[in-house]
């Protein structure tokens, strides 16, 4: 009679396991962020001119796509949990802004990640080659690899007169490392974290960021040091 | 016995469920309403340094709908009165336009990898999309006059598995065909990818081209040499009429003066130039770049460089060699492919 058991068994284990190729252990938890993109406590509606920065500059944001990559949680024990793939992500494209990067236990965690590609990403080649990605490209002869943002629009100048404004960051030592002082809290109760960029944040602390003094940034390393740092706390962790 | 039984009847349920739960991500089988039917389903032959086209998602290439696709480009049947075709404007030994006068015939070339077309990119998705627009609106094609062809019939069975024809049919076909035709085998794409060098010039027109000296990449993103994007690059300061572009759309003031990024592969046979073909030369548009950008407040971000606010500033060799580079997008063996031109 355990002999007749016996293929009840074996087919137990094979229906367990036969679609579970890809998945992590069940004690893990899905980490999914949806990212905002906020200007003074809304979300960012492009082109119109009705946004004004530190600086004083009364502006309007025509495009906003970056990338985001090298996610780590690090939980309690100090554990570095590793998520380096890259997501592009543009205003433009909602779809973009849900992203599940991995798994982990649930549990609490600090949150890192960068504005930008890390440099074993940032080379020719090392992104799918699709025409999302080709069209952030970074020319080769001005140092290769992808744009890291483009952010882009237009301001009334220090004439009261329109004009454009592109804040385009990439190279080496231009991410922007971001690393949000509030905790993830990862459980079957948080399915979603939301990353929330305050845009205007990327002309403002530690530089006030004036577009009349630097409206075009792509080259100029000086510019794009400013901007790099002013980016490293646009993104908080929503509770 | 009984035991016997219920074993085969629990395995042959357990079966099932575990065939059900592994399967859903297979493609449903596709019905063959014919079993005279037999099409020859290709992969389009795209140079893997360019972008992955994107796939159409309910039309499937195939040689006989390329076949047929082509017959068509090439049939002035699709004009109810027999009057043209689009390869009357659409002139293979000019990069696939012309110059008729008034808005600029749009180059096909790559085309398979637009996803707006026309110069305000009033019709958006594929090219089954623009086709079907060529089809119904721009031609109004009469499809009883191609039904009464029997050899048309039996082409559009072969294509489609039905030898009804209809307009989405023929603009099926003709997005078939269109998507086949793909031009990667410039000087550019040989220097860059094959035997050939580059000259001095061509080298140096480059850097300028990709570096902030010229800034034509942004719009112009090798290798397709477009981005698929709408821009006011500085031709006017007041819009009026069809030079509103973009606005007439999306309705958004800053795509006042907007047109689509034309390609810039084989640029030196597809002139005039601009949305209204107002420059003859490769030089009249540098020329425009370098010092006759017109302010508007809603001139391209891009356009409005401290110090370039009104062009380039290039030096009279640095426009020869930007032209020099763009000469090397000249693409011979397209403009004289057989397999593009009249059946």
């Amino acid at each position: 009679m355990r002999l007749v058991l016996l293929p009840y068994l074996i087919l137990a284990v094979v229906l367990f396991s036969s679609c579970s190729k890809d998945e992590a252990p069940a004690v893990s938890i899905p980490v999914t962020f949806q990212i905002e993109h906020f200007v003074d406590g809304a979300s960012l509606a492009l082109d119109s001119l009705k946004y004004e920065n530190a600086a004083g500059n009364l502006l309007s944001i025509s495009r906003l796509s970056y990338y985001l990559s090298d996610f780590q949680l690090i939980d309690e024990a100090d554990v570095i949990w590793s998520f380096p793939q890259p997501y592009l992500v543009d205003h433009a494209h909602p779809e973009d802004r849900m992203i599940e990067v991995g798994r982990v236990p649930p549990g609490q965690y600090h949150l890192r990640f960068l504005v930008g590609l890390s440099p074993s990403l940032n080379q020719p080649g090392s992104l799918p080659n699709n025409l999302r990605n080709n069209e952030m490209i970074w020319p080769t002869m001005m140092g290769g690899g992808f744009h890291f943002i483009k952010l882009e629009g237009h301001f009334l100048n220090a004439e009261d007169k329109p004009t454009g404004f592109t804040v385009h960051l990439g190279t080496e030592g231009f991410t922007s490392p971001q690393r949000p002082e509030e905790v993830v809290k990862i459980g079957m109760d948080h399915p979603v974290i939301t990353l929330r960029m305050e845009v205007l944040e990327w002309f403002d602390t530690p530089t006030l960021y004036d577009l009349n003094e630097g409206n075009y940034s792509m080259g100029d390393s000086v510019l794009m040091r400013q901007l790099s740092n002013n980016g490293r706390d646009a993104f908080t962790v929503l509770p | 016995m009984r035991l016997q039984y219920f074993h085969s009847l629990f395995f042959g349920w357990a079966a099932l469920v575990i065939l059900m739960a592994c399967n859903k991500g297979d493609d449903p089988i596709q019905p063959n309403p014919d079993p005279n039917w037999n099409p020859t389903y290709v992969s389009i032959d795209q140079p893997n340094w360019f972008p992955a086209m994107p796939a159409p998602d309910l039309n499937p290439t195939s040689l006989e709908g390329i076949a047929l696709g082509r017959r068509l480009y090439y049939d002035a049947a699709l004009h109810p009165e027999g009057s043209f075709s689009c390869s009357s404007c659409h002139v293979q030994s000019e990069g696939f336009t012309s110059n008729p006068g008034g808005t600029a015939v749009v180059s096909h070339v790559n085309l398979g990898w637009y996803d707006a077309f026309l110069w305000n990119g009033k019709i958006e998705g594929g090219l089954e999309n623009i086709m079907y627009f060529e089809v119904n609106d721009f031609f109004q094609t009469d499809v009883d006059r191609l039904s009464v062809n029997e050899v048309y019939r039996g082409k559009f069975f072969q294509a489609f598995g039905d030898s009804t024809i209809t307009r989405v049919a023929c603009s099926k076909a003709l997005a078939q065909f269109v998507r086949s035709m793909i031009s990667a085998d410039a000087h550019y794409d040989r220097y860059k990818h094959g035997n050939e060098l580059p000259t001095p010039d061509e080298v140096m027109g480059e850097k300028i081209f990709n570096s902030e000296a010229g800034d034509c990449f942004h719009c112009h993103v090798p290798p397709l040499f477009t981005d698929n994007s709408f821009h006011n690059i500085g031709l006017d300061s007041v819009f009026e009429g069809d030079a509103v572009g973009r606005f007439l759309v999306s309705g958004n003031d800053y795509d006042k003066g907007a047109f689509k990024t034309p390609t810039l592969r084989n640029i030196a046979l597809t002139a005039p130039y601009m949305h209204d073909g107002r420059f003859q030369t490769l030089e009249e548009v540098i020329d425009h770049y370098n010092e006759g950008v017109h302010s508007s407040y809603s001139l391209d971000p891009i356009m409005t460089k401290p110090g370039k606010e009104n062009g380039l500033q290039l030096s009279e060799t640095q426009k020869q060699q930007l032209i020099a580079f763009l000469l090397s997008l000249t693409d011979s063996t397209y403009v004289s492919n057989e397999s593009f031109s009249s059946p």
